[in-house]
């Protein structure tokens, strides 16, 4: 039987790939840690997202370096190729979402979540569930280059979507203070994203699976 | 400075000095094998012409005008004139005979025939060059010399406008041309197979260049096969023209000795150096024996001269082939 | 010039052995195929029978058709010879005729199409070698022998040799294997000038290479072996190398095998 080849490029490709996958997982985790840190002004939890936050930016660096050297040294085709181009575009996907969730974790610490009405906590809750269940769908689909996932991920950003405006419609009735209203819209927005970034990486995912 | 002895030291001295000796050994063993071939040659030559001096006092210059051979005759009369122009006139047309047989045996071996067919005939072609000449000899003169009497006929009788194919004796059968064909017989051998070898040699590469463009087989023969073998044809040919003009017993039993210089190929007589040292040595006297050493003197000049000749001439051609000149 | 070739049903023996079994594909014109695959696939036994080269192995023949614009190469009655003249081959190891000089080299195919006018011939030779994007390093040696120039000329002279008698097909086996990576690019460049007025395939180890340098790819390869080389795949060479359809294809292009 013949020996395997290459045995160097495929251990970096593995070692790219469970990069990836630990990013996955610390955005989704830190997706649902927000949402709770932020509802419960718990400023403890808030403080190890931004750590975690760090690590995330740190990963992603070392995402793009070990991919840019494998296209400078293996001339990567085909499905190596489309996994790595693929990464490319995820990994900045993934850093700009631990962002968000950093800033809404970090919203926790000014105490907003106190000042608002309960339809306004529960619509958070939703839209931070939703983004939650988002982000592992998405890392699952990551895992198992699920071509698919991209249409389920599109239909539950429409859901976040709806949610968004309905928040965004509590806001306008007046019952809160100005200066809170604007951090809940900043929030709202922020979740609103989050959706966004998952759906894009859907489409990468489809890519790796499938092609152009 | 070392802390500690080394156990082994590096380049292991004692070995490279086994291999040094060695190299000098077979250095010296290779120098002296060489050295001795070319004292033997000069040797040769020295000891040639040292014994030959006395015969070429004896006749001056006449040596090389003079038809006859009666060295131990008073007052002496004799010279090399004859025998030379049989030895050179025998082995041209020898070579006449022999060079596109050769070459054509050797072509159809090494690209008509099938693959296994042309190595057992290259094995065969290898096996008749080493058959001694006396037996070429023999059969030419019991087998070969009568059946060439009709052909020989039919030459004189359609051909005679050439003045070599005429006839003036009548008498058919042991001329020069009878002895050139026998001669031609026992060169082909050796000819055709380091011509043989020599086609071989050209890289298949070439030959599918050639063909590749669309050339026939005759014209990749042409193109690719020839052109590169020519240097190695000729040294080919050069082996077998040493052969011819060496050969004493065939011709001495084909030819009834005469001394003179007749162009008339078909007609009987004539006579080579090589032959005529063979049957005159046994009952020569002192001056005689300088004689026929004086004239396997010329014998060793005329092949030099002819050897050297045929180098110039390839090596003035391929400069010209490179457009060197 | 440049014509399209319809490979149908066609096997390969070396003597007993099968060295191709069934090989259906489609070269267009004016564009360059390449051929890639592991050794022994059989990638040169095809290349080689598209211009009757594979039977002057001995023992070697050819069963199956190859229709040159609708004509069928081995149809009976056909001369090889007269498919040869036709179809261009440049060789792995460049093989100029080394008792020639440069001139001579390229006017080689020209003299057997019976070319004698030395006006013409000069002619053709200058354009052939500047196509080869030879002319201005040898147009000062024309004279002088074809064996004195280096890897890379030697092998743009066979090129230009090839093409001096405007082949319909032009056939590359391995072309650059043997050259430096500089005359290898600047060989692979000539190619890419060469498809506006031929149909060539080469065959290539390289894959890159291939990638660089051909609109269409096709993939063959041995199931075992002892095996006979198959065609695998064929298509456009970017789908290939980013989406092949076959998994040996991908297999063998990212380098798994086994």
């Amino acid at each position: 039987m013949a020996e395997e080849t290459r045995v160097g490029f495929h251990k970096d490709l593995e070692e790219i790939d469970q990069k990836v996958l630990r990013l996955f997982a610390m955005v989704a985790e830190g997706v649902a840690k927000a949402t709770d840190a932020f509802l419960a002004n718990d400023r403890e939890a808030a403080e190890s997202l931004i750590e975690t936050d760090a690590v995330i930016d740190q990963l992603y660096c070392d995402v793009e370096e070990l991919v840019q050297r494998q296209f400078a040294t293996q001339s990567p085709m085909a499905r190596d190729m489309r996994f790595l181009l693929s990464v490319l575009r995820i990994v900045p996907e993934l850093e700009r979402s631990g962002d968000l969730a950093e800033h809404i974790a970090n919203r926790a610490t000014r105490g907003v979540s106190d000042n608002v009405t309960p339809r306004i906590r529960g619509l958070i809750e939703q839209m931070g569930h939703v983004a939650t269940q988002m982000w592992r769908d998405a890392a699952d689909a990551y895992v198992d280059r699920d071509g698919e996932a991209a249409t389920r991920l599109a239909e539950r950003d429409d859901e976040l979507d709806e949610l968004h405006s309905s928040l965004t419609a509590e806001l306008v009735t007046g019952q809160i203070r100005v200066p809170i209203a604007l951090e809940m819209a900043l929030i709202a927005r922020f979740y609103e994203r989050l959706g966004d970034h998952a759906v894009n990486i859907g489409e990468r995912i489809r890519y790796i699976a499938e092609g152009l | 400075m070392a802390v500690a002895a080394p156990t082994s030291e590096p380049l292991a001295p004692r070995q490279t000095r086994e291999v040094r000796r060695g190299d000098r050994v077979f250095r010296g063993l290779t120098l002296g094998s060489g050295l001795l071939i070319l004292i033997l040659i000069v040797a040769i030559a020295t000891f040639l012409v040292w014994k030959a001096i006395p015969a070429f006092r004896i006749s001056g210059l006449h040596f090389f005008t003079e038809k006859g051979w009666f060295p131990d005759a008073k007052p002496a009369k004799f010279g090399v004139a004859a025998i030379a122009f049989g030895t050179v006139l025998s082995s041209v047309i020898a070579l006449i005979l022999v060079v596109p047989v050769a070459i054509g045996a050797a072509l159809a071996l090494t690209e008509l025939a099938p693959r296994r067919l042309g190595t057992v005939g290259g094995y065969v072609m290898d096996v008749l060059a080493a058959v001694p000449s006396v037996v070429y000899g023999l059969w030419g003169v019991f087998f070969l010399v009568p059946k060439l009497i009709p052909p020989q006929r039919w030459l004189s009788v359609h051909a005679s406008f050439i003045p070599l194919f005429q006839n003036k004796s009548n008498t058919f059968g042991r001329s020069v041309f009878a002895a050139s064909v026998v001669l031609a017989i026992m060169v082909l051998p050796i000819v055709a197979a380091i011509a043989r070898e020599v086609f071989r040699q050209v890289p298949r590469a070439h030959r599918e260049a050639a063909l590749a463009l669309g050339a026939t087989r005759w014209e990749t023969i042409r193109m690719a096969v020839l052109p590169p073998s020519r240097s190695g044809v000729v040294g080919a040919v050069m082996l077998g023209l040493g052969r011819a003009l060496g050969e004493t017993i065939a011709v001495a039993l084909v030819l009834a000795a005469t001394f003179n210089i007749n162009l008339r190929v078909l007609e009987p007589g004539g006579n080579t150096i090589a032959a005529n040292i063979a049957t005159k040595f046994g009952e020569a006297g002192i001056v005689g024996r300088e004689a026929l050493i004086a004239s396997g003197l010329v014998l060793f000049a005329i092949t030099l001269a002819v050897n050297m000749a045929a180098r110039a001439v390839v090596y003035r051609s391929t400069r010209i082939a490179e457009g060197k000149v | 010039m440049a014509k399209r070739i319809d490979v149908e049903g066609l096997n390969a023996w070396y003597g007993g052995f099968q060295a191709l079994a069934d090989v259906n594909m489609t070269i267009e014109p004016k564009q360059v195929t390449a051929f890639i695959g592991p050794s022994g696939c059989g990638k040169s036994t095809f290349l080689r029978s598209l211009n009757r080269m594979h039977e002057v192995v001995p023992g070697a023949r050819v069963a199956g058709r190859v229709l040159l614009d609708d004509q069928d190469i081995y149809a009976d009655g056909v001369d090889p010879v007269a498919v040869r003249r036709s179809i261009g081959m440049v060789f792995q190891r460049p093989n100029p005729f080394p008792t020639m000089s440069v001139r001579d080299n390229v006017a080689a195919g020209l003299k057997l199409n019976g070319v004698r006018k030395k006006s013409q011939l000069d002619d053709v030779v200058e354009r052939s070698l500047r196509q080869a994007g030879l002319w201005d390093e040898v147009s000062h040696r024309l004279n002088r022998p074809g064996g004195g120039l280096s890897g890379g000329q030697q092998q743009r002279l066979c090129i230009a040799r090839a093409i001096a008698v405007e082949p319909e097909v032009l056939l590359m086996d391995e072309p650059c294997s043997s050259l430096d990576p500089i005359s290898t690019l600047r060989i692979e460049d000539l190619i890419g000038e060469l498809k506006d007025e031929y149909t060539i395939v080469i065959v290539t180890h390289n894959m890159q290479e291939a990638a660089r340098v051909s609109d269409v790819t096709a993939f063959f390869n041995i199931a075992g072996a002892g095996e006979p080389g198959r065609l695998i795949e064929c298509g456009p060479t970017t789908k290939i190398f980013t989406k092949p359809d076959d998994t040996r294809t991908e297999d063998y292009i990212t380098g798994r095998f086994g």
